[in-house]
């Protein structure tokens, strides 16, 4: 009887946790689908008394959002593939063989992690500039692929770690290179660690700020990131096609974090027992 | 010999890859930091010794802009572990009965929201949450407050929209912690009439002690340094100064103001900020 209650109680408690966490979420998704003139009405209304795809429409036809949307694309899938492949090797290299300066190379890649991106823009942007970059999605590719192979790295290292070697040594004994040994028999079983890498890789792609806002200055490479961020600063913001590109751009994630809830909490947990 | 030599190349990419954005940018940023560098008056580039350091130990922006990111990185850790531990702790009562599963992983999803969608979205909602006219929040508190643009609530609202958009890391980690548990520690507990505070007094707190320690300054650390689009989106550092947090600052005098020098000496003195915690955080590590 006492448990009962208690777990009412704990209920109660998660439920009320569960409308403050979703409070911004509705909030935008519900602003987005208001007419204007709702958006400003004092005090605000919750959900929408006429529902309007309008803002949807113009975040496609006037604030170009089509091109945001290709570009933001090409930076997450491109950092995903580069992260995940060297990723993958230099995890390999380093689970697999001993060589020397091996643990201070190790050392040396994992304290990226704790640098701030800031801090190294203004050089990578002279780079960039040499290579004529600029403006390109590879030189934003190219800062973000590097600022996630450490996690890709140290993740499928552990992952590696853990695989029983017998397998890889039986394999070798039947005629496969060590190349072909982790080609065909170690990265089909690794499926889920390189799961979580790669839902990780492309969730920074796609959220990625910093880089796109330094190196990208017209559509040809602007993702929907700076693309949003350019719409607060006019000098008229637009409430609900700000709401609408907002929610716009959640929806991919949203999908990811449906089908991959479980690798999502792996990585996490992963990512934090590191020390 | 041979296999290592196979071991060296299949790190060589990201190897690569590590000196084009790390080693290369870090040695010329350090050169730079002793030199005066401003495009926008001439293009030479002046060796002037220890003056960006002398100027950055002076100006009172930075000394506040330090004190400033202390602050946001206290307070956002702070808040986003202690909501975090709590609902994890009524997360795992919960599990204990198998007819509340699906309820649970339907949460599970729920929570991890903020921490999935891009700080973009979530920072235009929480524009619009906190705007003082035909804002929520306002609405909700009866009150006319500048969330965004008075300086003693600026700071404060960017700590709160952080700690929504970042509780789900403390969340989780802290559950699979709960969970690691041996469930035969809270039967005994219970034989002997404890309750659920006795639980998380005796039982959950000491276990999952270390692993508190852990997330927590894995996560100051990431608070610190990564702090940059939030407060873009949300005030860009202002109203004044009130929320130029160091990654902004840096930005300000680099791709803004063009000092590169002083934008070079900044960036030197945030990365051995950040060098020394994660090597002190490692030698402690390496002694446990």
């Amino acid at each position: 009887m006492k448990y009962k209650q208690s777990l009412f109680l704990y209920l109660l408690f998660l439920l009320f946790a569960t409308i403050i966490d979703l409070f911004p979420i509705i909030v935008m998704v519900s602003s987005s689908l208001k007419l204007e003139e709702e958006i400003y009405s004092i005090p605000p209304t919750l959900f929408p008394r006429i529902f309007t795809l309008d803002h949807y429409w113009n975040l496609f036809s006037y604030f170009r959002f089509g091109e945001y949307t290709l570009n933001s694309m090409i930076i997450a899938l491109f950092t995903t593939l580069i992260s995940t492949i060297f990723g993958i090797m230099a995890a390999y290299g380093f689970s697999r063989f001993n060589f020397k300066g091996a643990s201070h190379l190790l050392f040396f890649i994992m304290i990226i992690r704790v640098f701030t991106p800031v801090a190294l823009l203004f050089p990578l942007y002279t780079l960039m500039r040499t290579f004529g970059l600029l403006d390109t999605t590879i030189s934003i590719i190219l800062g973000v692929s590097s600022f996630q192979l450490p996690f890709t790295i140290w993740f499928m290292k552990t992952f590696f770690d853990e695989f029983p070697r017998s397998i890889e040594e039986a394999a070798m004994l039947d005629g496969l290179s060590r190349l072909s040994c982790l080609w065909k028999v170690v990265i089909p079983l690794s499926k889920p660690g390189i799961a979580v890498s790669a839902v990780f890789a492309f969730l920074a792609g796609w959220g990625d700020f910093i880089f796109s806002l330094s190196f990208s200055q017209t559509t040809r490479s602007m993702p929907l990131t700076i693309g949003i961020a350019n719409m607060l600063t006019g000098y008229k913001i637009y409430w609900g096609e700000l709401m609408a590109g907002g929610t716009y751009m959640m929806l991919i994630p949203l999908v990811i974090v449906i089908f991959f809830q479980k690798y999502i909490v792996k990585g996490l947990i992963a990512g934090a027992i590191k020390a | 010999m041979r296999e290592n030599t196979l071991g060296f190349l299949l790190i060589l990419p990201s190897l690569f890859f590590i000196i084009f954005v790390a080693i290369y940018p870090l040695s010329y940023n350090i050169f730079l930091s002793f030199c005066e560098y401003n495009p926008m008056r001439s293009s030479e580039v002046k060796f002037i010794g220890l003056q960006n350091y002398i100027w950055a130990l002076g100006e009172s922006v930075v000394t506040y802009s330090l004190y400033i990111t202390i602050v946001f990185t206290i307070g956002s850790v702070f808040l986003e572990s202690v909501i975090g531990l709590l609902i994890a702790f009524a997360l795992s009562k919960i599990d204990i009965d198998n007819k509340f599963g699906i309820v649970r992983s339907i949460l599970a999803s729920i929570f991890i929201l903020p921490w999935a969608i891009p700080t973009v979205s979530a920072a235009v909602s929480w524009r619009l949450i906190y705007h003082p006219v035909f804002g929520i929040l306002n609405a909700l508190l009866g009150k006319q407050i500048m969330w965004l643009s008075d300086s003693s609530f600026a700071l404060l609202s960017i700590i709160v929209a952080d700690a929504w958009k970042t509780m789900p890391f403390f969340l989780f980690i802290f559950l699979a912690g709960i969970e690691s548990i041996p469930t035969e520690h809270f039967e005994a507990a219970k034989i002997d009439g404890a309750s659920d505070w006795h639980d998380f007094r005796y039982i959950i707190l000491p276990q999952i002690l270390p692993l508190i320690f852990v997330a927590l300054s894995m996560r100051a650390i990431d608070a610190f340094t990564k702090i940059f689009d939030m407060v873009y989106m949300l005030t860009g550092g202002g109203p004044g100064v009130s929320t130029k947090v160091f990654p902004i600052l840096i930005y300000d005098y680099s791709l803004h103001f063009f000092k590169f020098g002083n934008a070079a000496c900044l960036a030197i003195i945030s990365i051995s900020i950040s060098l020394a915690y994660g090597i002190f955080l490692l030698r402690r590590g390496l002694k446990k």
